[in-house]
């Protein structure tokens, strides 16, 4: 197999995804020379400025339109250039897209995929957010966060072909990641966790750009004789509460780690279905690893604001009182 | 505009008017079920005027107010919209979302959220899909005056002009939002005028005179067509009831405005034009809305008499597997 970087992962499924299906547009700023991440880069001049759209800078149009153009036979991809500016357009996604199938009694697909970033590099509280929670209360979305290039590539061209409108959270820390990717078609179902370290003694259930920094933990722990398991989720809605529940059933001890802030995050849900379903396993109270419940600053302070490999070991020690 | 054209219009004019008085005179039963009734009464000619001879995939994203002449215009069956007020299985959305906010694709009718004019962005979108599948479809979106604030108004205005993009977008000027008149929320005389800010035609237009209206919509329709790109209609005209029929009249505009306003009734007016070019008789006008008004009426009993969808058939049609996940 190849390797290939996070950001070429993603370059691909669009390219593959649009050469499959015309009803395949792009929309956004800057994307027809290749937006701000450098994501999109080539793709207008194989498919033209008719299919890869630049907007203004008005996200409540880039999502209306998208909207707009699903209403009428499309399967539009919109890029909202940082996570942080969603809020902008919170109506279209949440009022809009999530609840025209419902209101339409199911006649009614919005099928777009909103590609976003999210992740701190230090350009502070307002291009560094995780936002990912805001959206698991809304039901009728689907969220993915892939940690690889492999599952970014074929979530997101599972994403596009989906018939929901989804949030594809891409952390814009791991653009220049090389992973392995096979060439030529494939796709990575939603609603599957992967079990990305087999271990017997914790289990370590990951979000996003924490999946590395979970596994380098791990390696540190197996030195001294603890073997995690961790497990991705990949997809936050469908949550795979199946796989999480049975690493849980074998490793009776659970942390959960993202990094958005720990009070109202991702983890208290999973934390809960967990308590839900296999709490007369747990050996002991499940451990929550998130950021501190501020804004996100700019280093040399956002250092000390992320969860890293360092909060990770902490935070399994304390369950085995070392 | 030939007589047939004029007879057609009346006519439509006329059940979207029966349809109101109906929904006046049963608000309190319909706000059990359904939002407390919006009603148009006095306004249908905007939405009728428009609507009226567009293609049945052509698109419509009615204002709240506007909902039920444009559903009936654009051929929505009443029972669906009655089954919708009440609640009940045989509407849209099984007893889930107010019946302001029909979505029903197969006519192309597009139901908003309680975000008002943000159905502007989304007129520009199916605009952009229809332009890039060169379909020749039209999206009309209508909004009120004070839903012309806000920011989708300008922003997917905007979109639209600059993409060229086969959308009309339809002000409906009642001279009052909510509870607060026009001069306390607009800068300005005139919502057209902001059509400069975009490079597109901005048309002002008696939105009580159907025929007026329905002309200036022709216009602005072929435009679109082809391929011109939107504009902008703003459709001068008076709210003559409360904001809904469940709110107190007291908060809406002044009576003496309101007085002025009842002598330029659309459906009075068309119908004097049509009983002065001989169009139709008085009995024949009377005889049609009597037709009407047993249609509207059986639309309204079968509504009452249907069942409610079960809570299993509520609660579904979340996601496309079906299913809550």
């Amino acid at each position: 197999m190849r390797n290939i970087t996070y950001r070429a992962a993603i370059n691909e499924a669009l390219w593959e995804e649009m050469e499959k299906d015309k009803a395949v547009i792009l929309l956004g700023e800057d994307i027809s020379p290749g937006g701000n991440f450098e994501v999109t880069e080539g793709l207008v001049d194989k498919f033209g400025e008719e299919r890869i759209i630049d907007t203004p800078i008005a996200e409540t149009v880039i999502i209306g339109s998208a909207i707009g153009a699903a209403l009428a036979g499309l399967r539009p991809v919109a890029e909202i250039m940082h996570v942080d500016f969603i809020f902008v357009c919170m109506d279209g996604i949440c009022n809009w897209a999530a609840k025209q199938r419902f209101t339409s009694g199911g006649k009614v697909s919005i099928p777009i995929t909103i590609r976003t970033t999210y992740g701190a590099r230090g350009f502070g509280p307002h291009h560094g957010q995780c936002l990912e929670a805001c959206f698991q209360n809304i039901p009728g979305l689907k969220l993915i966060m892939p940690s690889t290039p492999y599952d970014a590539k074929g979530l997101l061209k599972s994403a596009i072909r989906d018939d929901d409108p989804v949030i594809f959270f891409e952390n814009k820390n791991s653009y220049n990641e090389q992973g392995e990717v096979q060439e030529g078609e494939y796709t990575v179902p939603l609603g599957k966790a992967d079990v990305k370290r087999k271990g017997k003694d914790v289990t370590i259930v990951a979000i996003g750009s924490m999946v590395k920094k979970a596994l380098e933990a791990a390696d540190d722990l197996a030195i001294e004789g603890i073997d995690c398991e961790v497990i991705d989720p990949r997809t936050i809605l469908p949550l795979d509460q199946k796989t999480i529940i049975d690493s849980v059933i074998k490793t009776h001890q659970v942390v959960v780690v993202h990094e958005a802030p720990k009070t109202g995050g991702v983890g208290g849900e999973i934390a809960a279905v967990i308590m839900e379903n296999a709490f007369h396993h747990l050996k002991s109270p499940i451990i929550r690893i998130g950021a501190p419940f501020t804004p996100v600053p700019r280093p040399p302070f956002q250092e000390i604001y992320l969860p890293n490999k360092e909060k990770i070991v902490s935070g399994v020690k304390k369950l085995f009182r070392i | 505009m030939d007589k047939e054209t004029k007879i057609d219009l009346f006519k439509s004019l006329l059940l979207a008017r029966v349809f109101e008085e109906k929904k006046i005179e049963l608000a309190k039963e319909i706000a059990k079920t359904d939002i407390g009734p919006t009603s148009c009464y006095g306004q249908e000619a905007i939405p009728v005027g428009f609507c009226y001879g567009l293609n049945k995939d052509d698109y419509i994203l009615p204002s709240i107010r506007s909902a039920c002449p444009a559903f009936i215009t654009k051929g929505l069956p009443l029972k669906i919209i009655t089954a919708e007020m009440y609640a009940k299985a045989g509407g849209i959305s099984n007893g889930r979302e107010i019946s302001s906010h029909i979505t029903y694709l197969e006519l192309g009718i597009i139901g908003g959220t309680g975000i008002l004019a943000s159905t502007v962005t989304v007129a520009a979108g199916i605009g952009l899909a229809a332009s890039y599948k060169k379909t020749k479809q039209v999206a009309v979106c209508f909004i009120g005056d004070g839903a012309s604030n806000r920011e989708e108004f300008f922003t997917g205005i905007n979109f639209a002009a600059l993409k060229k993009l086969p959308a009309i977008y339809v002000v409906e000027n009642n001279l009052i939002a909510e509870y607060t008149p026009f001069k306390k929320f607009m800068p300005i005389e005139n919502i057209a005028d902001r059509a400069v800010a975009f490079g597109i035609p901005g048309k002002i237009v008696d939105g009580n005179d159907v025929m007026a209206v329905h002309e200036t919509a022709q216009e602005a329709i072929k435009r679109a067509r082809e391929g011109k790109g939107p504009s902008l209609i703003e459709c001068k005209t008076c709210r003559v009831r409360p904001m809904t029929e469940m709110k107190s009249p007291k908060k809406g505009l002044p009576e003496k405005v309101i007085e002025e306003w009842k002598k330029k009734d659309p459906v009075k007016r068309m119908k004097e034009h049509i009983l002065e070019i001989g169009a139709l008789t008085e009995e024949e006008c009377n005889y049609i809305k009597k037709q009407f008004q047993k249609e509207v009426n059986e639309a309204f009993d079968l509504a009452r008499e249907s069942k409610y969808a079960s809570s299993e058939e509520v609660f579904r049609d979340v996601y496309a597997e079906g299913e809550m996940i």
